[in-house]
């Protein structure tokens, strides 16, 4: 997978770091811009996403943190590894459009020096097990041939027996996993939709089909995967066209050996409707019928959500599934609806993917 | 810069009222109390005027002082030659831009004029530091763009704004549609007189309806039902407008509007005690039903319990989307 990375900008503080040394040297045909040399003054459109640019910079915060759930719906308590953020591919309704109010790829630098730190708090906590991903704010594959996260965090992983890792993706970019000796407590999981959503409004991922090759090939050689429909778009024919989904994964996929799907309709703060109809005015996503959530997100009805849900459900069980499958972000007679049974609370949401996390993976 | 009055002058009045010329602002005013002013007390503050390079007097301040006297029939008035003291075309801008800014203001059609003036004499980063915020305007770029892209909208849309009959909230998205579609819509808008929320979620349903249909907004608002409803004379206005906006919710999000029907139907059918109500999240989301209950002491909500405890209609209540 090609993405069009043209200019390269090496922020303050970032070029003592060996990780964005080696991210630089992949990148020789960009042009590169060090700390002491000016920018050409760049000038942004209101909704540009700029993502020809890759910022390297180090994150002077904390790079772990909980997922920022909210009150009104059930969390997974995922504990999110920012290694970066914004993506290169370009998926119509993409969260991250009206997240981050700086344009640009950025990657942090300073990852291996945080993962020491991060490594104090983990051995330091009580918690039986730590669920980290690093998908929330970029795609977990899509630069690694270029800054081989895949050679930092699998490591990490390993000297962290409560620990799993996520990687999570739209990407077929598995070289550096397929060559990373540390398979264990690493969770490969692809982000899946429709056929048709996934050629006409994830723009510059591969097809379902690659996806799903490169998830088979991932399964082949040990890794343990998952799946997430997120999100769930409600469009023409939405029935078959996710049943398709499904045909392809049982073409591919044994699902004995799939740790956990998650299920999640689509939901956008009101704010990214104007950024999406900008930016993707022939898109079809948000022709259906939406109401203001509990978290002030728009989602779509109940019913609807119940009936998506219900669906997934149904097919899923059919191909195979017999646990793991969880919904991301709702409430609790949602579930129950959907899925018949619910959780009931956040707590109990994170220890069922715990408990489902140590049968996997065989934990103490 | 240090301001020179210049030397006081008789002015053509006709003349110069023709054209507002280069440094002027001014749009979408209405000139009666000017007037009546002018023709109570006479002319207070008299205009500056600048000689261009034909010879002839730009206004440099006063532009609306001008067409007010000309309405008044005046043929002259005493006014000042600025040409000398203010020399470049910056400094006669400035003076009429800061004038403005001191004495009245600007509307947002005004505020796109003297940043697009402005642009012939600076760089946008000059605008966006200096100027924007006098304007109370965010130095942003984007903001910038857009009050430059407002002076591409036909002139009753320009008006509209100018007058605030609509928000810039409501111009940001009309900017956005095609000119059609958005001359379509501020028929309705006049035609409905909808307050500003209102015309936000008008354009945003009609918008989204065409979208979803694959259909235009001029097709749209030209079915029959809608016209219906701004031909029916026992309704008035307001009426009118409730009932264009709820035909146009309910064709966005049918099935919503099934359920919520539904649970209204089912709530309002019971004889509640009139100390106690049902409530509920419009729009179904919150599983939970609330109940209320005013109650002056411990007996009186004691009553109110035994009153809701007899009412046998309150089995059923449906669980909110049963059935849908």
């Amino acid at each position: 997978m090609s993405f069009k990375i043209k200019t390269v900008v090496l922020e303050k503080g970032a070029e003592k770091y060996p990780f964005a040394q080696r991210a630089v040297e992949q990148l020789q045909g960009c042009s590169l811009f060090r700390p002491d040399e000016a920018l050409p003054v760049q000038r942004y459109d209101e909704f540009d996403q700029d993502k020809e640019t890759l910022r390297l910079l180090s994150f002077p915060g904390q790079l772990l943190k909980p997922c920022p759930g909210t009150r009104e719906y059930l969390c997974c308590g995922y504990q999110i590894l920012n290694i970066g953020t914004n993506c290169p591919m370009d998926c119509s309704y993409c969260i991250l459009q009206a997240y981050f109010n700086q344009p640009s790829l950025r990657v942090f630098v300073n990852i291996e020096q945080q993962l020491e730190a991060i490594s104090e708090e983990l051995r330091r906590s009580e918690r039986p097990v730590f669920r980290i991903g690093t998908g929330e704010f970029t795609d977990s594959l899509a630069l690694d041939p270029i800054v081989k996260w895949t050679e930092v965090v699998p490591s990490f992983v390993a000297k962290h027996e409560n620990t799993i890792l996520e990687f999570k993706t739209k990407t077929v970019s598995i070289e550096g996993l397929l060559s990373s000796p540390h398979r264990d407590r690493i969770v490969v999981s692809w982000s899946l939709n429709s056929p048709s959503i996934a050629s006409g409004e994830e723009h510059g991922a591969p097809s379902i089909r690659k996806r799903l090759e490169a998830a088979r090939t991932c399964q082949r050689e040990g890794y343990t995967v998952g799946f997430h429909f997120d999100p769930l778009i409600e469009h023409s024919c939405w029935e078959e066209e996710y049943a398709r989904t499904i045909d392809l994964l049982d073409l591919f996929i044994d699902p004995s050996k799939v740790i956990w799907i998650s299920l999640g309709c689509l939901r956008f703060m009101p704010f990214l409707k104007r950024v999406i109809r900008r930016r993707f005015p022939k898109t079809r996503i948000l022709n259906g019928e939406f109401i203001p959530g509990l978290d002030g997100k728009m989602r779509y009805i109940k019913s609807a959500r119940i009936n998506m849900y219900a669906f997934m459900r149904e097919k899923l069980e059919q191909w195979g599934v017999r646990s793991g499958l969880y919904l991301c972000m709702e409430s609790g007679d949602v579930w129950e609806k959907a899925l018949g049974w619910s959780p009931d609370n956040s707590e109990r949401l994170s220890d069922y993917l715990d408990r489902r996390a140590v049968k996997v993976f065989g934990l103490r | 810069m240090e301001f020179r009055r210049g030397k006081g002058m008789r002015l053509d009045i006709k003349q110069t009222a023709k054209s507002p010329g280069p440094y002027t602002t001014s749009f979408g005013f209405n000139l009666d109390v000017l007037c009546e002013s002018i023709r109570k007390v006479g002319l207070i503050n008299p205009p500056l005027v600048a000689r261009n390079a034909k010879g002839a007097f730009d206004i440099v301040a006063g532009y609306r002082r001008i067409l007010a006297l000309n309405a008044l029939g005046e043929r002259e008035t005493f006014s000042y030659d600025v040409t000398a003291s203010l020399a470049s075309p910056l400094e006669r801008f400035l003076a009429g831009f800061y004038e403005n800014l001191a004495t009245r203001g600007f509307n947002d059609i005004e505020k796109a004029i003297a940043l697009n003036k402005l642009g012939n004499y600076m760089t946008t980063e000059e605008i966006l530091v200096s100027f924007m915020p006098l304007l109370s305007l965010p130095s942003h770029e984007g903001t910038l763009k857009f009050y430059l892209k407002l002076l591409d909208l036909e002139e009753n849309v320009q008006r509209a704004i100018g007058r605030e009959e609509i928000s810039i909230k409501v111009a940001k998205a009309l900017v956005e549609i095609e000119k059609g579609a958005r001359q379509a819509l501020l028929h309705w808008i006049g035609l409905l007189r909808i307050n500003f929320n209102q015309q936000i979620k008008f354009i945003e349903y009609v918008q989204d309806i065409g979208l979803k249909e694959m259909t235009t907004i001029p097709k749209i608002l030209s079915e029959g039902s809608f016209l219906e409803i701004v031909e029916n004379p026992r309704l008035n206005t307001p009426q009118k407008a409730k009932l264009v906006l709820e035909m146009l919710r309910v064709r966005l999000s049918p099935r919503l509007a099934q359920a919520q029907q539904a649970v209204d139907r089912a709530v309002s059918a019971i004889s509640m005690p009139r100390e106690a109500s049902i409530h509920y999240d419009p729009y179904l989301e919150h599983p939970c039903y609330r109940l209320d209950i005013s109650f002056k002491h411990g007996k009186d909500l004691k009553r109110t319990i035994s009153k809701l405890h007899a009412l046998r209609e309150l089995e059923a209540i449906p669980e909110l989307w049963a059935g849908q």
